[in-house]
């Protein structure tokens, strides 16, 4: 009997799969795939209000890859809550899946307030914030790109919540061990790798970007080596627990990132281009486990 | 749910292999579905899967027919997807999707004289509207169909539309004699051609042209406008939220105020309501 489950910032996850936010939408992927087998579920990046993404166009195709500059698209705090959240538990009866909110904000400010939104909600188990985001209140470098940034911002939203915070971190950046160790030292209860490459593409014949907002994020099979890499080197230089996610598109795939040190993987890009993907990556996941005799995720060696 | 299905290629065709003065690079690919495979609406699009998996994103292409186990798309070589589309052989397999987005909407408005208005491509849908609207007859309204096509190029599949419209005007840059009722200039000097008061009008084309027809429907009376937009996709399922597109909430025509709704092109569209778009410059 295989036992799939996994602990995770001290939440049980049924199984380590997880949609990773941007990918997952509870209304629409209800109609592609049964998302209540899943670990957990992680929703789109939300704010404290609105927010209404980039111009178009916002997709772009790259080799083994897609470019998106959506711009977290968003309703808002107050409709995650009215909407997505009954939409989505009701979505959940009976099943053990586990709900985490992805937070997007522009300063300090916003994240608090939507942290202390979110955590009067005892649905969500796990809150997931997204430092990739510009700091536009202080000139518009990203916080995942400041380690001091990312310790300030988890050290005063781990006084807004009890539920376990898991730190996103952005791979562009120098160092990214310097950054989740800080993540760490201010209290993360997980952290999570990679968000989006910094990319973009040139449409030659009309002689500009093909993104509106002319760079966006890389994401898919194209970034899985890079992603690999960073999670190795995370992991060993911290000792809470690491979402990896990055071009997964296998079973044989996660296992590469519980091997890098993941405990835990989200499948992003890969259930945009196939609905099924998470399912799928969970069947094979187990299938290799199988073969490998390996009862649990935690008996999958790391490197 | 909705879901991939491999098909097999029955033929994929140049135009110039199809019909005089073809475009060769415009090509017409028939596939056979498998059983099971959904209805479809006109105005309704599939998302195309490229062999070539670096090639990550599907394509999302208007289907021109769907009858009994076969699907037809009409697309032209844009790119290098359908570069490499373009190259597949009979009795390849290929992987679609099944019938995405909302299509043309035939019953909820007061739809009257029907009038399809497409640029180029954007015949390819209206292909399908148009011979899915003959097979209704008694359908009152639905009788008297007519078509304003306007084209850059060599005009195509006239001979296949006109099989389903009372009348055709063809709007060229370069008129031809050979050609019945071509007129010189675009869509909208076709409109001329045709009485527009009290129509539906269907459109289809590139986004400078649907902006046209938008503004110039608004001063015909009685009129009303759906429009199939496009935008670059990432999933066509409405889950990435990459193809929106911006509309008036209130497309009261008299009030100066809107509220800007986002709606993703994918899923509530690709076709709209031509005045409730806000349209580029």
């Amino acid at each position: 009997m295989i036992d799939l489950s996994v602990n995770i910032g001290g939440i049980r996850w049924n199984n380590p799969i997880t949609t990773a936010s941007g990918t997952f939408s509870p209304f629409d992927s209800k109609e592609l795939y049964d998302y209540s087998k899943l670990g957990a579920v992680t929703t789109k990046g939300v704010s404290i209000v609105p927010w209404i993404g980039n111009e178009t166009p916002r997709i772009a195709e790259a080799s083994s890859g897609m470019l998106n500059a959506v711009g977290l698209e968003n309703p808002g705090v107050d409709s995650y809550l009215n909407n997505d959240i009954p939409f989505l538990t009701e979505s959940l009866v009976g099943a053990e899946c586990k709900i985490i909110t992805n937070v997007a904000g522009h300063s300090e400010d916003d994240y608090i307030k939507a942290v202390t939104k979110l955590n009067t909600c005892d649905h969500i188990n796990m809150l997931e914030i997204n430092v990739s985001c510009p700091n536009i209140s202080q000139g518009g470098m990203s916080f995942g790109t400041d380690s001091k940034a990312v310790f300030k911002l988890t050290d005063k939203l781990k006084k807004e919540t009890d539920k376990p915070l898991i730190i996103k971190l952005t791979p562009n950046v120098t160092d990214i061990c310097e950054i989740a160790v800080a993540a760490e030292e201010a209290g993360a209860d997980a952290i999570s790798l990679i968000n989006t490459l910094s990319a973009m593409r040139i449409d030659i014949e009309k002689a500009k970007s093909v993104l509106a907002n002319t760079k966006g994020g890389l994401s898919g099979p194209a970034v899985k080596p890079v992603a690999l890499r960073m999670v190795y080197d995370v992991s060993n230089v911290v000792n809470i627990p690491i979402i990896g996610m990055g071009g997964i598109s296998s079973g044989n795939d996660a296992v590469e990132f519980f091997m890098a040190g993941a405990s835990a993987i989200a499948v992003g890009t890969a259930a945009l281009i196939t609905p099924d993907a998470p399912i799928r990556i969970l069947k094979e996941l187990e299938e290799y486990m199988n073969v490998h005799n390996y009862k649990k995720i935690d008996d999958i060696p790391a490197i | 749910m909705k879901i991939i299905t491999e098909v097999k290629i029955i033929e994929n065709l140049p135009l110039s292999q199809i019909e005089p003065a073809g475009d060769e690079n415009i090509f017409l690919i028939k596939m056979e579905l498998k059983s099971g495979y959904a209805d479809s609406k006109p105005g309704q699009f599939v998302n195309v899967y490229l062999n070539n998996q670096s090639k990550l994103l599907p394509r999302p292409i208007s289907i021109y027919d769907h009858y009994d186990n076969v699907i037809e798309l009409l697309y032209a070589v844009t790119g290098e997807g359908t570069a490499e589309l373009s190259t597949y052989k009979n009795n390849q397999t290929i992987r679609i999707s099944s019938p995405l987005g909302n299509g043309f909407d035939l019953y909820s408005e007061d739809i009257k004289k029907i009038v399809l208005v497409g640029g180029g491509m954007g015949i390819a849908p209206l292909h399908y509207l148009a011979k899915s609207i003959h097979k209704q007859e008694s359908v009152s309204g639905f009788e008297d169909v007519k078509a304003v096509f306007g084209f850059n190029g060599q005009p195509f599949l006239l001979n296949e539309i006109k099989k389903y419209t009372s009348r055709t005007v063809v709007c060229s840059e370069n008129p031809q004699k050979s050609i019945i009722e071509c007129v010189k200039g675009n869509v909208l000097d076709g409109f001329a051609e045709i009485e527009l008061e009290n129509s539906s009008l269907f459109c289809c084309g590139p986004s400078p042209m649907l902006k046209a027809v938008s503004i110039y429907s608004q001063n015909i009376n009685n009129i009303n406008l759906q429009v199939s937009l496009e935008e670059r996709m990432g999933c066509g399922f409405g889950v990435c939220v990459g193809c929106t597109v911006k509309l008036k909430s209130n497309s009261d025509e008299n009030c100066d105020k809107h509220e800007i709704i986002q709606k993703k092109v994918c899923k509530d569209g690709p076709v709209f309501a031509g005045n409730e778009v806000i349209w580029n410059d």
